[in-house]
């Protein structure tokens, strides 16, 4: 009787640990890649995120656009906490860009990766630095490598600093020779002599960008870069772009495309009458591209082009010119699936250069630098160029950096937050701000930083507002004049 | 698998057993007044022999005593039947013992032949309404005051003298009966059959407790509730568990949404998990567990309620639910049931040896119970002071027509071109008259129809039992073109395949279908969306034909910009389900010895099930078009054994002991492929996507396999005591943690027994307590590293959660203390707990600042405490042809949360529309965070340029579980007539109303009128430049205060108290009495009409607060979307028995 239950029990035991061990292995997503197929991600999602931070917040804030309806929190400088996290979760882009370095030092990957991915970090952080001033940066992403979890905030001195230095070191390591044994490269296709003008050229604009606080230092490394092109070769035409272009299939299609961006979400933001009113002025063929006819005369054969004045009480925007049918919206092309989101141009280059010269930084001939600005322009922008516009009295060379700055602004058309970071360096151009702004008519020098870092970097975050004066849009950053 | 082949191990021993020789051994028996059962058991157990006879062949023998040794088989059966009618024969080791009428006969004549005796007598038998025997029933004359006790088979004896008496027979637990007039003549035994009535909550009561076990309810040690199949079966609703609502003390139920399918979330006893989908309580039919996840579809724009598992129980199937309160009672169910467990039993048949059949036709009737209060003096149009309305540039000015807002014109009988403008000769829309349509939202509305009709069948043989029923479901909803249709068998069936084996099963088979289930929430294909945005001036039959003609699949007609028609939603922008799924399960059970029983089992829950979504070109948030095709799979078997040992009594002890095992498995698979775009417009198949479409794969697997034992103790039946311990190991858990025990003990006294003070007015005391553990693991594959697919196609990434590679177990204590009192001739029943619990360890995704280059990181972190009580009270004010019972039930619950993470003090535990759910350090489970107004320091509100600031801030705006809750059940019964009536409510809490958010922006609530004319001055001040304050005195537009006070995301004013009463349930019911019934072949007729969620009251304004928020599969209390309405629904019910 005995010997019956041991067999039972020996029976259910044996059937309990018989049964096959599960593992704990995700058996859906790889757990080893190459760089190859981490990098068009970061390309792809900063490039997003450049583009909607164009759309909302750069476009209302620098006047190229004004809404239309009811939300028009941006262009009031009503700023929103959504506002700083879009650019805030750039931040994201730090833990592809380490598996990348990761991989390469471990052996997967051609060095030239880990070169790549030192340029992309730095244009990230400066665009997050330029966007709310002091942020973490040498503790930055670094949760897995270090565990870190609440980085400290570096003063944007110090971020500075450390991105010039860094964008140095990995554009002078790019081997031009070296192929990318992953491919993965969605902007230049693996050209890493390509690649090395865009290191140069963003170090080209973050010097710049130092210029008014540094100068001396600022001047001096200007004029090394520019004086030797073999050594330093920067973005001469628009090949060497850096944009993503969009395949065009969803979901790789532009942020703004209908698939993302519903028709009448687009249609809240009309062109605004500083863009319309500059360029129609001008007889500057790119205001075709920027604005669409008013739906009222579209269909006609005398198309008009109408701005809406920045930040007029709701009622009155809704209700300009006769309404929405009065008034122009962004380009059609804004719509379109494969228009590409633009991270620095050579348009951008050569009003560096111009001004660089006009500053004496370095000893070029700043009107062709101009003019070739204009020109590259005009080309990127798919608009015809006519030579007489180089005469028109607004836009005709006159030695002076506010029209540099000007066309500089017109270029810098829906290249993330660039023209905002320059206005705030440079003054130009002259805005108003509207009559419902409710900053006591300042525009906002900075962004607010994300709710969230109150509760979860909580000493840094106060420590850092203190220091810039206040977590509020006005502090000032460091670069600023 | 591995079941099967213990399986067949267990009836191969059988068969060894069977046919061991031992005829040769000779028994030992010793018993004094026993019946002859338990000898032929006796014998049983010592010569290995199976005897065979029928189950009522001893009913009527007498009480035996045997004194025997050294004796073969036979001599001890001869001895035992001698002076019975009994004869039998042995062959293969099976004794056939039955009755010899020869015998018999001889037997009966001797007795009639015996001398009549002196004094008259009363006879007879007690038993209950199944004609089960009573032994020990106390039988009375009145008039002498003699008793007797009635013995084995519930007989009883009583000399009296001849004469006139009235007896009264009372019994524990149930009802004294009283019999007047009972003639005895002398010589003339009087042979009466007497029938007690249980009382209503009988204290012998039973209950279903863990893994399909049974043990009388004095016995237990911790809070259980059970709930009988017919009060959830008869106001019917189309999720068997929502029927519970109001019965259950402290079940507190979120509903997703009004509409069809809904699934349901179920929280006992507060919530302990920072995991807001760890909550809920565990759902178990017949011993094992089955899926009741939420059947909530994700991305926002696809929202739709697909249901959840548990509402898929037909409940006419359904004999009773036990409600396992919390981590006490659950212990054994482990992980899965640290918060509590549901479980269903289902109906087997009934003891009658005749086909049963019973039919069940249900029809009900949905209605919208409660739609947003609009205005309906002011039309469309946006901006302050329009003083006219054009549909399109027009001859009053431009368009003021496509914004969805209710800021224009008033209603003053004037005239306006609209939507709705009949054409003239040229083609020009007319001026019709501008006037409000009031109720051109409620007339969308349709009304649902329910159709349940089930019947079963049932018979018990020789062999065993059987039950197969069929249920249909067929309901239409309240939102048009909307349908959900099931099919549904079940089949339970027990075989005494020997007297030691038995083999029982049950297995459900359903079918889920429907061509469009409903849209939830705020998006713009939601038509309740889409209503906060809809002109009072518009006349909802302007959208019934929803196509711009001649533009059919292409362009539908209307002229609102952001969100659809709604007509062509319900009808072109459909929502398919079609689900398949099997559970159930199969069980051996083996008397292996008289006190030795050993069961093994295994139970599925299998569902395979097709979603697909499609939208036409020109959809508000598809231009155009989209297909969505979703395949899921659920799997998830477990498999366990259990080993039960009855230990010997000795003196005023006993105890048994169990010990199992169980392993369970859980597969889930789920692709999803989406197409963005249609090249042909109106063709719905993934090969007419225009680009690539967007694909998605996942699949999972989770073991864990699990121990356990647990040891009953009992005193006198009057203390008991049990212990349980349990150890899992879990495959999600990384090795060297993924190993983890918890025991827990509780203990139940009753104490009117022990302390001797039971009495009329004090029927039943029992005090009981718990301290019990569950461990539990998480989700599969979080301890390594893995890339993620890309949105971008081609591309991979990391996660942004960091993973861990050394979790380790949560673990949740728990202790509660209960009483159980039964007054006043059990007239009064008081159930009272009190409990504590507390979970640490939580796994949970600790969000990090992203400057760390991730978002979150999983970890263990939290400890969670949670207090509370629930009290059950029976009071029968009334008890004569008319009895009145009242059930009281009210629970309360407080949750702290005590710490998070290291440098973490606020955890996110869901977000909506501008509000979070967070933990943090102090504050409760379920507090509502968001942004509010200004406030200076003598609390007065902020404004600037006539409308309030906002906090920059956010700060906590309330809580949404409410203070308590509680239900009042009224039942009254006269003759064969009932009546029923639910009222249950909730106090407190708070529910954040984004209908409110819109409503109110959109100028469509009756809440925005005042002021329309003259303008507002917000009360409150503006701060001066000196930093002082003075009143605000800036008189601004209605349109300008109203958008500047309410709007988004100013949670704090459009929140509001969630307190409410619903009349949950009415009905009235009328039994055809048996006279009327005789000659049809009906055994019984029931007919009822029932009425469920007939009134509401509530505090907020415009909703029902009962409904929430569905995001991503999770539903998240305390944050209304613009939910679909939720329904009044009546009807009748008719039950018949065959």
């Amino acid at each position: 009787m005995n010997f019956r239950i041991a067999v039972i029990c020996g029976t259910l035991l044996l059937a309990m640990g018989g049964c096959q061990k599960t593992d704990n292995i995700n058996p859906n997503v790889p757990a080893t890649v190459n760089p190859g197929v981490v990098l068009p991600q970061v390309l792809y999602n900063v490039s997003n995120t450049l583009t909607l931070s164009a759309f909302e917040i750069n476009n209302e804030l620098m006047q190229y656009t004004c809404m239309n309806n009811t939300f028009t929190e941006v262009q009031r400088f009503k700023l929103q906490p959504a506002n700083s996290n879009q650019l805030w979760n750039l931040y994201n882009r730090l833990r592809d860009l380490n598996d990348i370095d990761r991989m390469v030092e471990n052996g997967t990957g051609h060095p030239n990766y880990r070169a790549m991915s030192g340029i992309l970090r730095v244009f990230i952080l400066s665009v997050i630095t330029d966007a709310f001033g002091d942020v973490p940066y040498t503790e930055a992403g670094a949760a897995s490598a270090g565990n870190i979890f609440t980085p400290k905030y570096d003063t944007q001195e110090t971020i500075y600093a450390g991105l010039i230095a860094e964008l140095q070191q990995y554009t002078q390591a790019i081997d031009v020779n070296g192929a990318l044994d992953f491919g993965g490269d969605l902007v230049y296709q693996g050209d890493m002599l390509r690649w090395k003008k865009f290191g140069n050229s963003l170090l080209l604009r973050l010097l710049m960008r130092t210029s008014e606080q540094q100068p001396q230092q600022a001047s001096a490394l200007i004029g090394q870069l520019l004086a030797d092109p073999a050594q330093y070769p920067v973005m001469e035409s628009n090949a060497d772009n850096f944009i993503y272009r969009y395949q065009g299939s969803f979901p790789d299609v532009f942020p703004l495309a209908p698939s993302y961006v519903r028709d009448f979400d687009f249609k809240y933001k009309s062109v605004s009458a500083f863009v319309v009113d500059s360029l129609t002025k001008f007889g500057d063929a790119r205001l075709h591209q920027f604005a669409r006819p008013t739906n009222a005369s579209a269909d006609s054969d005398n198309p008009v082009y109408v701005g809406l004045p920045n930040a007029l009480p709701v009622t009155e925007s809704a209700n300009y010119n006769g309404g929405y049918n009065y008034q122009s919206y962004l380009g059609t092309r804004f719509q379109s699936d494969r228009e590409p989101a633009i991270w620095m141009t050579a348009p951008e280059v050569f009003f560096l250069k111009a001004e660089a010269a006009i500053r004496n930084f370095y000893p070029g001939d700043a009107q062709q630098a101009y003019h070739d600005g204009i020109k590259h322009s005009f080309e990127y922008w798919d608009a015809p160029f006519s030579a007489d516009y180089l005469t028109h009295p607004s836009v005709a060379y006159d030695g002076g950096l506010p029209k540099v700055y000007l066309q500089k602004y017109f270029s810098l058309f829906f290249t993330g937050i660039e023209a905002w970071s320059d206005y705030r360096r440079t003054g130009y151009p002259r805005l108003v701000p509207g009559p419902t702004n409710v900053n006591d008519g300042r525009i906002p020098s900075r962004l607010p930083y994300p709710l969230s870092e109150q509760s979860l970097n909580q000493n840094n975050y106060h420590e850092a507002s203190q220091r810039i004066g206040g977590d509020d849009m006005n502090s000032k950053m460091w670069w600023q004049q | 698998m591995r079941v099967m082949k213990i399986t067949m191990l267990l009836t191969l021993c059988c068969l060894l057993n069977v046919s061991a020789n031992t005829y040769g051994q000779t028994l030992a028996v010793k018993k004094s007044n026993a019946t002859i059962q338990e000898i032929l058991e006796d014998i049983r157990c010592q010569a290995n022999v199976d005897f065979f006879y029928d189950a009522d062949l001893f009913t009527d023998a007498k009480a035996i005593s045997l004194d025997v040794r050294n004796a073969t088989i036979n001599q001890v059966l001869d001895r035992c039947f001698a002076g019975s009618p009994y004869i039998y024969s042995i062959a293969n080791n099976i004794v056939t013992i039955k009755i010899d009428p020869e015998k018999q006969a001889a037997l009966v004549s001797a007795t009639a032949t015996r001398p009549a005796a002196q004094t008259a007598g009363i006879s007879g038998r007690v038993a209950d309404e199944n004609g089960a025997p009573l032994d020990g029933a106390t039988v009375t004359v009145s008039e002498n005051g003699r008793s007797t006790q009635t013995g084995r088979n519930g007989r009883f004896e009583i000399a009296v003298a001849p004469g006139t008496y009235t007896i009264r027979v009372s019994y524990i637990s149930f009802e004294t009966a009283t019999l007047d007039g009972v003639t005895v003549s002398a010589n003339e035994p009087r042979v009466l059959d007497i029938t007690l009535k249980s009382t209503t909550d009988a204290l012998e009561e039973v209950v279903v407790t863990s893994l399909g076990l049974t043990s009388a309810k004095r016995r237990i040690g911790t809070s259980i509730q059970e709930i009988k199949g017919e009060d959830i079966n008869t106001a019917k609703s189309g999720n068997a568990l929502t029927a519970l609502q109001g019965k259950v003390a402290g079940m507190n139920m979120t509903m997703a949404s009004g509409g069809m399918a809904s699934s349901s979330r179920i929280v006992l006893r507060g919530e302990s998990s920072l995991n807001i989908n760890k909550n809920a309580a565990l759902v178990v039919v017949d011993g094992v567990p089955i899926n009741n996840n939420n059947g909530t579809g994700s991305s926002s724009d696809l929202s739709v309620d697909y249901g959840s598992g548990g509402a898929e129980i037909n409940p006419d199937d359904i004999e009773t639910i036990s409600v396992l309160k919390g981590a006490n009672a659950a212990a054994l169910y482990g992980s899965r049931a640290a918060n509590g467990a549901i479980i269903i039993t289902t109906k087997s048949a009934s003891k009658s040896t005749t086909m049963g059949v019973s039919v069940n036709s249900n029809t009900a009737f949905d209605q919208v119970l409660k739609v947003p209060d609009f205005q309906n003096e002011y039309g469309g149009g946006t901006g302050a002071g329009l003083t006219y309305y054009s549909y399109g540039d027009g001859p009053d000015g431009p368009n003021t027509s496509n914004s969805g807002h209710n800021w224009g014109a008033p209603f003053n009988g004037q005239r306006y071109i609209q939507f709705g403008s009949p054409l003239d000769a040229d083609g020009n829309r007319v001026p019709i008259p501008w006037e409000a349509h009031p109720n051109n939202v409620r007339d969308f509305y349709e009304l649902g129809r329910t159709l349940i009709n089930s019947v079963s069948v049932s018979k018990t043989g020789e062999l065993g039992d059987f039950r197969a029923s069929y249920n249909n479901y067929a309901q239409t909803g309240i939102m048009p073109n909307t349908e959900l249709k099931r099919n549904q068998f079940n089949l339970n069936a027990t075989a005494n395949i020997s007297p030691k084996v038995a083999v029982r099963a049950n297995m459900n088979y359903l079918n889920s279908q429907s061509d469009n289930l409903p849209i939830v929430g705020y998006g713009g294909s939601s038509p309740t969306y889409n209503f906060i945005w809809f002109e009072r001036n518009a006349d909802i039959n302007w959208f019934k034909q929803y196509w711009v003609p001649g533009q059919e699949q292409v362009k539908q007609d209307y002229y609102f910009t952001w969100g659809d028609n709604p007509y062509f939603t319900m009808h072109e922008q459909l929502n398919d389900l079609n689900r398949n799924r099997v559970f159930g399960n199969a069980a051996v059970d083996y008397q292996i010895l008289p006190e030795l029983k050993a069961m093994v089992r295994t139970g599925i829950d299998y569902s395979g099930e097709t979603r697909s979504s499609q939208r036409p070109y020109s959809s508000a948030v598809n231009i155009n078009g989209l297909y969505r095709r979703q395949d899921l799979m659920y799997f998830e078997r477990n498999s366990d054994f259990l080993l039960t040992y009855q230990g010997k009594e000795t003196g005023n002890f006993q105890w048994s002991a169990n010990m199992g095992g169980n392993n369970l498995q859980i597969n889930t698979a789920q692709n999803t492929v989406t197409a963005n775009g249609l090249t042909i417009p109106g063709v719905y198949n993934l090969g007419n996507a225009s680009s690539r479409p967007a694909v998605s794969e996942a699949n999972t697997v989770k073991t864990v396999n699990s121990l356990y034992a647990f040891a009953d103790f009992d005193y006198k039946n009057q203390l008991f005591v049990q212990v349980t311990g349990r150890n899992d190991w879990s495959s999600t858990l990384p090795e060297g943690n993924n190993s983890y025990f918890y025991p827990s003990i509780s203990a139940s006294a009753i104490l009117s027994d022990l302390l001797g003070i039971g009495s009329t007015w004090m029927n039943f005391w029992k005090l009981r307590s718990s301290f019990a553990q569950v461990g539990n693991d998480t989700d599969p594959y979080q301890t390594a590293a893995y890339y993620e697919y890309s949105t971008l196609p081609g591309a991979v990434g990391l996660p942004a959660t960091m993973p861990n590679t050394n979790l380790k177990p949560e673990i949740t204590s728990s202790f509660e203390v209960g009483t159980e009192l039964r007054l006043l001739a059990n007239r009064l029943h008081v159930d009272f707990t009190w409990y504590t619990s507390q979970s640490k360890n939580q796994i949970l995704r600790s969000p990090l600042s992203i400057s760390t280059g991730y978002t979150d990181k999983i970890m263990n972190a939290g400890k969670i405490k949670n207090r509370g009580w629930e009290a059950l009270v029976t009071v029968t004010p009334i008890k004569n042809q008319l009895t009145w019972d009242i059930t009281l039930t009210a629970a309360a619950n407080r949750s702290e949360v005590v710490e998070l993470a290291d440098g973490v003090d606020s955890y996110v535990m869901a977000s909506g529309q501008g509000a979070t759910v967070e933990a943090r350090v102090g504050g409760r489970m379920g507090d509502i965070y968001g942004i509010g107004l200004q406030r200076n320091e003598a609390g007065q509100v902020v404004y600037r340029g006539g409308v309030p600031v906002f906090t920059s801030n956010t700060m906590k705006i309330g809580n949404y579980n409410p203070d308590l809750i509680a239900g009042i059940k009224n039942t009254l019964n006269y003759k064969t007539w009932s009546l029923g009536l639910l009222f249950d409510g909730r106090l407190g809490g708070t529910i954040y109303s984004f209908t409110h958010v819109t409503g109110t922006e959109a100028g469509s609530l009756s809440n925005t009128l005042p002021g329309r004319e003259e303008g507002i001055i917000g009360d409150g001040v503006v701060l001066n430049d000196d930093g002082s304050y003075s009143p605000n005195t800036e008189r601004v537009s209605a349109y300008a205060y109203y958008r500047g006070y309410y709007r988004r995301p100013n949670v704090e004013s459009n929140s509001f108290d969630a307190s409410f009463v619903k009349l949950r349930e009415l009905t009235l019911g009328y039994r055809l009495p048996g006279t009327l019934i005789q000659k049809t072949p009906f055994k019984s007729i029931q007919l009822n009409l029932v009425g469920r969620n007939l009134l509401l009251f509530a505090k907020a304004p415009h909703i029902d607060p009962e409904t929430s928020f569905v995001s991503g599969g999770t539903i998240v209390p305390g944050i209304e979307n613009a939910q679909i309405p939720s329904t009044r629904s009546f009807g009748f019910d008719i039950k018949l028995t065959l």
